[in-house]
């Protein structure tokens, strides 16, 4: 963990360093730069996401609780994490409205995988006879 | 020839009635006995057995135990099956606790790494957990609720048998103007009290807890003093209905009993002193069917307010466990990340604690009931 953040800080740096020197002769490449910067830092820590995750499953084996909830939690952060990054990317290369495209099917894919969950709530709302 | 003969069957006939009366005299047990055949255990028995609380031991076993001597309801023993059962409900709280935990965590996890702007997709993502927590606390909810109504059935049916058993030891004991008074006025309020708990406060607890979750999905929506309304109006519906049983069947008990008294004192003291000779046997032997009845009645009442006891306790554990878990849980996620819902949790473990308390307040109803009807003596 002590080298992946220095990693981390020496690939934002050497990016942006790369970045100012070529935009002076063309600004194209400059943008495409940034993007290749902050998809080599995500992936960077990406692993140590994965094992954060993995951690918390093996834990809820462990204690024997219904899993699908929560594994459908874990997917719509991960969605959510992923998606925001985009997002960003698309702002900064002055795309906004294809980053608001992605926010979007970001949102209808969320909405998609609560169906479950969904249903099993008005299934509830169904099922008290109080 | 005829006058002597007359004499001497006068005379067997006095021993005779001599004899009969020294054998009720010295068996007192016998009596006891005699009388407790005569009861109907057999529902009650099988109410007890289906219980799973004792497997082997019934109601009649332990009242018998409590009469002879042999079986004293042991205090450890009581303790023992409450103790298991607790920890068994309080396993399976924690899990409950650890689900709504881990998905604090992620809403916390969102919260705090993603940009806190309206719109967003992380936003959408906090309202899904919210919603996934806010069904997990329903689930729970009604679980409780029908735990809770499940209970409160089972202690009127027991009250439903015991009742009986109870009334007709006191009709031994000559109280015919108390048991029909008492008989008739508790049924009647048992009835009518159970239907508006069940119709009226758990409905409300119901919707206040949903309320109040509603409220704490957004912090614009402020709807907790609604919330809190209907949780106090349930309370004091409650007391009321507690406090109008007490009057009723004390009141009854202290208007009667002098009358029954009064009725049985004339006739102990009619048939000891105006049927000559057989008179005084007669009213010692009614003395000995009144000891034994009494007797009976206190070991019933008091197996009756044991099982009882048992009965309330075990789902008041379950509910109270989970009621506590959830307060648990407010208390470690606190910390997290600030929102409204998460103070509601402590708003729903209170609604469920209050829950058990409704189930409570109803076996102590029925315990000063039975404590009431045991108070009556001779």
């Amino acid at each position: 963990m002590d080298t992946t953040i220095l990693r981390v800080i020496l690939i934002g740096f050497t990016g942006i360093i790369l970045a100012t020197i070529i935009a002076q002769y063309k600004k194209e490449y400059s943008l495409l730069i940034v993007t290749a910067t902050s998809i080599l830092i995500v992936l960077a820590v990406v692993d140590k996401l994965m094992i954060y995750f993995g951690a918390i499953n093996t834990i809820l084996k462990e204690i024997n609780i219904n899993m699908d909830y929560i594994q459908l939690i874990i997917k719509i952060v991960l969605i959510s994490y992923i998606c925001e990054f985009a997002v960003d990317i698309c702002n900064d290369s002055g795309y906004k409205s294809v980053g608001n495209k992605i926010k979007l099917s970001a949102k209808i894919i969320i909405l998609y995988l609560t169906l479950p969950i969904l249903y099993s709530l008005i299934e509830l709302i169904r099922s008290i006879s109080i | 020839m005829i006058k002597k003969t007359l004499f001497f069957t006068l005379i067997l006939i006095f021993f005779n009635s001599l004899i009969v009366h020294a054998t009720t005299d010295i068996s007192n047990n016998e009596a006891v006995t005699d009388i407790i055949n005569e009861i109907d255990f057999s529902d009650i028995d099988t109410f007890t057995l289906g219980l799973n609380l004792d497997q082997k031991k019934s109601f009649s076993y332990y009242v018998r135990g409590i009469i002879e001597g042999t079986e004293d309801l042991e205090f450890d023993e009581v303790l023992n099956i409450l103790i298991n059962k607790f920890f068994i409900e309080v396993r399976t709280s924690i899990v409950l606790m650890v689900n709504i935990f881990i998905i604090l965590v992620l809403t916390a996890i969102l919260k705090n790494m993603v940009p806190k702007e309206e719109g967003t997709v992380s936003q959408i993502a906090v309202y899904v957990c919210y919603i996934t927590m806010i069904g997990i606390l329903l689930n729970n909810f009604i679980i409780i609720i029908d735990v809770a109504k499940s209970a409160i059935d089972n202690t009127v049916l027991f009250m439903n048998l015991l009742i009986p058993i109870l009334i007709v030891t006191l009709a031994m004991l000559g109280k015919i103007t108390t048991t029909v008074m008492l008989g008739v006025a508790s049924m009647g309020s048992i009835a009518i009290i159970v239907h508006i708990i069940k119709l009226f406060v758990y409905p409300c607890l119901f919707i206040s807890s949903v309320i109040s979750l509603i409220s704490g999905l957004n912090n614009k929506i402020k709807l907790d003093s609604l919330a809190k309304f209907l949780r106090n109006t349930a309370i004091a519906v409650c007391g009321v209905l507690f406090s109008i049983f007490l009057t009723i069947s004390s009141l009854k008990v202290v208007s009667t009993t002098s009358i029954d008294n009064l009725t049985l004192n004339v006739t102990k003291t009619s048939v000891g002193k105006f049927i000559p000779v057989v008179g005084n046997y007669v009213e010692g032997g009614m003395d000995i069917f009144f000891s034994s009845a009494l007797l009976i009645k206190n070991s019933v009442g008091i197996t009756g307010i044991v099982v009882l006891l048992l009965l309330t306790l075990i789902p008041v554990l379950k509910i109270a466990s989970i009621g506590l878990a959830i307060k648990v849980t407010q208390v470690i996620s606190e910390p997290l990340f600030e929102h409204e819902i998460i103070k509601k949790l402590g708003f729903i473990s209170s609604t469920i604690l209050t829950i058990a308390g409704v189930v409570l307040l109803i076996s102590i109803m029925f315990i000063f009931y039975i404590g009431i009807i045991i108070k009556i003596s001779v």
